[in-house]
């Protein structure tokens, strides 16, 4: 049996974030419930023989935006079609719409796991990014979360108007008073057409220098290892995430839902990222089927990420010797920028912020 | 019967960028219904794109108009000529091929630099001047003070001047009235052996080269043994014709006319402008005076942006050489831009003519290095050497002194100009001549100055500083001694080759400071900190840091989006491919244009 990770995109939110280009955004109940049905319809459909699924994340979009009645009919069918033997599921969504009740229900579906995009908690930062939650929100939603006894992850961004370094640290330290496990911090990167885009381009917000938001990611990281939470990966902190893990060791995965990325089988393949399309009969999209070497170094792109690196034996196994000397001449050339030794090759820790010009020379 | 060649006038139309030549010359052409309006782009002679846009001519098309007067049938031969200093010398051959020329001065804007130099051109060429005064359907005409302008400067009488608005088609028949009645009918002898001065040449890809003659003596068709007195080469002649404004074949070209020959000549440099064509057997053995080897001015390297495409590169100056006899290029590698081209320049218009032309008409992304011209460099062994790319400049030690070209510029200005022009000509290291009021409204001003300081900036400097009111014009007066240095940027302590200047000791402080500037801009933080010096010989006199990149990550791949990210990782790495490497540096291609551009 191979291990499969599955993704649930939600793509519904109460409002879209200014920064946010991801397929999401306000819909009704109908849509909502028929987008629900299409759903469980590709579930159904997916010939799981011979997987058994050991983590699920439930994302989006806001996921707890939805009813959880809906989460209950995904799982459900998740549930009927799947071999499960989980390590982890996740759900995620934003302070205003955990409630007590959506908890308990979700603990009934076997959620062990929640994360919440608290981003800042700053109000004059939220309301310049456009999220609809307040600080106060977020630090009742962080409590109720604690309560709850599941495993937590708070997601943060740095890079943000308005954001000073100072604000950052104490945004930081309040997160983790909680007594969270995990942490994500990502830098905001200005994706063009979104609203954020515009409003910097025409002078209404003023972003942080990347030497600023560097310094912010560089007070985060710090403080989290403080507070035991150490990085395992470029913007990842705590306990691992098992799925996410699963995408940067090349784990195969299912994604349903619109516009949701997989790889299984052998194949790459994405579902449409129109939501009407994809109610009314998605067909998903071939996008590869990557060959031993595009493999090779795909896994090394993503590992690379991973504060532990590369397991070289393990890239050995998969992907033999040939690759395995390519890798490891080019890892030479790149000496100053990595840590080499007899099990691992990993970027070392300071020049984690510039790996792409490190990861790239190996694509 | 009278003789035919009473009956034919050569000329040209000389004037001032702008003045409204290329405009005149299409209305002769309407007036003679040697074109129907209906058929008429505006300025038909100007056959680039560029030329059009820019409104100023380079290539010379002449055109045979047929024009009936007082009962008799005219031949009036059009050689139009090129505007722009660059092209000096190929004016003087069109001149020479007329008797007489047509002078436009600007109603408006009065007598100015190019205005001058062309009259005198045309009076070196012993040509009959006819002054007109161009665009009087102008609110600010003045021509009653222009008429006095022509008489006080240049020294013409302007009693019966047309006063004309070639835009408005006023008064074109006087003016061709005044071609006929006033300037003179060419006086060869058709029984003489041929003599034919080549004043232009052009490529046809079916045709070959095709020479553009004026008959002095003797006569030319068809079948003719023909011989070019420079290159001593010999063809059979395959076809003669005229311009009508395209080519006409004919039967033959005699003394006083003007038309094209071909012969199945391969390649336009072996039909040299201000070439003499003779008969191959019985020819005359004395040419026509005024052959001039053209030799470059501005020397540039020019490189494809993407090395790959070097072979495109060397196809398109091939193809532009074709056409363009006074274009040189030989090979030359640099350092930090791999294979590519140094190319030798009749001026700065012609370098920016020929960039424009690879980058349009060739689809070329081009490099180009700052614009250089040739030294004399006299070592200490006494030899001496010509260098044109600073790269080759030999070390300190080995040179004993160096000369560097002068020119001699003649400036035009309203006077409350003059301050701000001299200041600029100082600031060139100009060395003042004279100065003339001309009248109330104009001020002479002669310089002299290093054509090394004029190839920068100077002519933009000059029309931004005095609004465009000065005009400037330039001749080479000879070398002279100077103390040059060679100006050299280091990229992380590497010398970056296509970066280094030959500049004057005292400018070189202020102009390596503001290139490491300029640099420190343009060049990408990196993963390590590069210094950027400027340095004469090993002293460094200007620094600059870029400092190393801190952060180049990507977003999470959301929900497993790995082919996203991998294509912005070979998105990012094959940006940087088309980047140059000097040393460990990542330099993009804009980088090497910065040190053109000056301003201060």
């Amino acid at each position: 049996m191979k291990k499969l990770g599955i993704y649930i995109h939600i793509p519904f939110c109460e409002s879209k974030c200014y920064y946010c280009d991801f397929t999401s955004g306000v819909s009704n109940n109908d849509v909502i419930s028929s987008y629900a049905d299409a759903i469980v319809r590709e579930i159904n459909e997916f010939d799981s023989t011979g997987y058994i699924v050991d983590t699920i994340f439930i994302g989006g979009g806001t996921p707890t935006s939805v009813s959880s009645d809906i989460i209950e009919d995904i799982v459900l069918a998740i549930r009927k079609n799947f071999v499960l033997s989980l390590v982890e599921f996740t759900i995620e969504g934003n302070p205003n719409s955990y409630t007590k009740q959506k908890l308990d229900h979700y603990i009934r579906l076997g959620v062990d796991r929640v994360s919440v995009g608290v981003q800042s908690l700053n109000d004059k930062v939220l309301k310049a990014i456009g999220r609809v939650h307040t600080s106060s929100d977020a630090k009742l939603c962080l409590q109720l979360l604690m309560d709850s006894g599941l495993k937590v992850s708070a997601d943060m961004m740095v890079g943000l108007p308005y954001q000073t370094l100072d604000i950052v640290k104490r945004d930081a330290k309040m997160v983790m008073d909680s007594g969270i496990g995990h942490v994500s911090c990502y830098s905001l990167i200005l994706e063009s057409g979104t609203k954020l885009a515009s409003k910097v381009a025409n002078g209404e917000l003023v972003l942080p220098s990347d030497d600023d938001a560097v310094d912010m990611y560089d007070a985060v990281m710090y403080i989290a290892k403080g507070y035991g939470l150490n990085r395992y990966e470029t913007s990842n902190f705590g306990v691992p995430c098992q799925h996410n893990v699963g995408y940067w060791k090349l784990k195969e995965y299912a994604g349903f839902g619109v516009s949701a990325h997989s790889f299984n089988k052998g194949v790459r393949y994405y579902n449409t990222n129109n939501l009407q399309d994809y109610i009314t009969g998605n067909k998903y999209i071939i996008d590869e089927k990557p060959t031993l070497a595009e493999l090779a170094s795909e896994y090394m792109m993503l590992s690379l990420r991973l504060d532990q690196g590369v397991d070289i034996e393990d890239f050995k196994s998969k992907y033999g010797d040939k690759s395995y000397n390519d890798m490891m001449s080019i890892a030479k050339g790149q000496a100053e920028y990595l840590h080499i030794d007899n099990r691992f090759i990993s970027i070392k820790p300071e020049y984690s912020y510039i790996s792409n010009s490190i990861i790239e020379k190996f694509i | 019967m009278s003789n035919r060649q009473d009956n034919i006038r050569n000329f040209c139309i000389v004037a001032h960028i702008d003045h409204g030549k290329s405009t005149l010359a299409d209305r002769i052409m309407e007036f003679t219904e040697t074109v129907s309006k209906r058929d008429s782009k505006e300025q038909l002679l100007d056959s680039m794109d560029i030329e059009r846009e820019r409104g100023i001519t380079i290539k010379l098309t002449p055109v045979t108009m047929k024009y009936h007067y007082k009962g008799e049938d005219y031949f009036l031969n059009l050689i139009d000529t090129p505007g722009h200093v660059d092209f000096t010398y190929e004016v003087s051959r069109s001149l020479a091929a007329c008797e007489g020329a047509i002078l436009i001065v600007d109603a408006s804007q009065g007598i100015e630099a190019q205005t001058l130099t062309n009259a005198y051109l045309a009076v070196d060429n012993d040509l009959e001047i006819l002054p007109v005064i161009n665009k009087i359907d102008l609110p600010s005409a003045r021509p009653d003070e222009i008429k006095l302008e022509i008489e006080d400067i240049i020294g013409l009488d302007t009693t019966g001047i047309p006063l004309i608005s070639a835009k408005e088609g006023t008064n074109i028949e006087q003016v061709i009235h005044q071609v006929i009645d006033l300037l003179p009918p060419p006086s060869g002898d058709e029984s003489k052996p041929l003599k034919a001065l080549i004043f232009d040449s052009v490529y046809d890809s079916y045709k070959g080269a095709i020479s553009l003659i004026r008959v002095v003596d003797g006569n030319i068709k068809i079948g003719t043994k023909i011989k070019f007195m420079q290159t001593d080469k010999t063809y059979d002649v395959t076809e003669v014709g005229i311009f009508n404004p395209k080519m006409i074949p004919c039967e033959e070209l005699k003394a006083g006319d003007v038309g094209y020959v071909c012969a199945s000549i391969k390649n336009v440099a072996d039909t040299k402008v201000g070439d003499t064509i003779t008969l191959a057997i019985g020819g005359t053995t004395e040419s026509l005076p005024g052959y001039k080897e053209v030799s470059p001015m501005v020397y540039s390297g020019i490189y494809p942006a993407d090395g790959a495409r070097y072979g495109d590169l060397k196809d398109a100056l091939e193809r532009l050489k074709l056409n363009d006899a006074s274009l040189m290029y030989e090979n030359e590698v640099s350092v930090a831009l791999g294979f590519g081209f140094r190319c030798g320049f009749l001026g700065l218009l012609h370098m920016e003519i020929i960039q424009e032309r690879l980058e349009r008409e060739f689809d070329l992304d081009i490099v180009t290095t700052a614009p250089s011209v040739s030294y004399n460099v006299i070592k200490t062994d006494g030899n001496m050497l010509v260098v044109a790319n600073p790269s080759n400049l030999p070390s300190a030690g080995e040179i004993e002194y160096m000369e560097e070209p002068i020119v001699k510029a003649s400036l035009f200005s309203p006077p409350e100009y003059v301050g701000t022009i001299m200041d600029l000509c100082q600031d060139k290291r100009g060395v003042f001549l004279d100065i003339t009021y001309l009248d109330q409204r104009r001020v002479r001003i002669d310089y002299e100055i290093p054509l090394n300081e004029v190839i920068y900036d100077f002519f933009d400097t000059l029309k931004s500083r005095t609004k465009g009111y000065a005009s400037f014009d330039y001749e080479i007066i000879g070398y002279q001694r100077s103390a040059l240095v060679k100006l050299d940027l280091l990229l992380n302590a590497e010398i970056c080759d296509a970066l280094s200047l030959i500049v004057h000791r005292d400018k070189a402080y202020a102009r390596g400071r503001i290139i490491a500037e300029k640099l420190k801009e343009v060049i990408p933080r990196q993963m390590f900190e590069i210094p950027i010096q400027a340095s004469i010989g090993s002293k460094v006199i200007a620094r600059e840091t870029v400092k190393a990149m801190r952060k180049d990550v990507l977003a999470k791949c959301y929900g497993g989006d790995i082919t996203r990210k991998k294509k912005l990782l070979e998105k990012q790495k094959e940006g940087k491919k088309r980047m140059r490497q000097v040393g460990s540096v990542s330099v993009p291609s804009e980088a090497f244009m910065t040190i053109l551009k000056f301003d201060k």
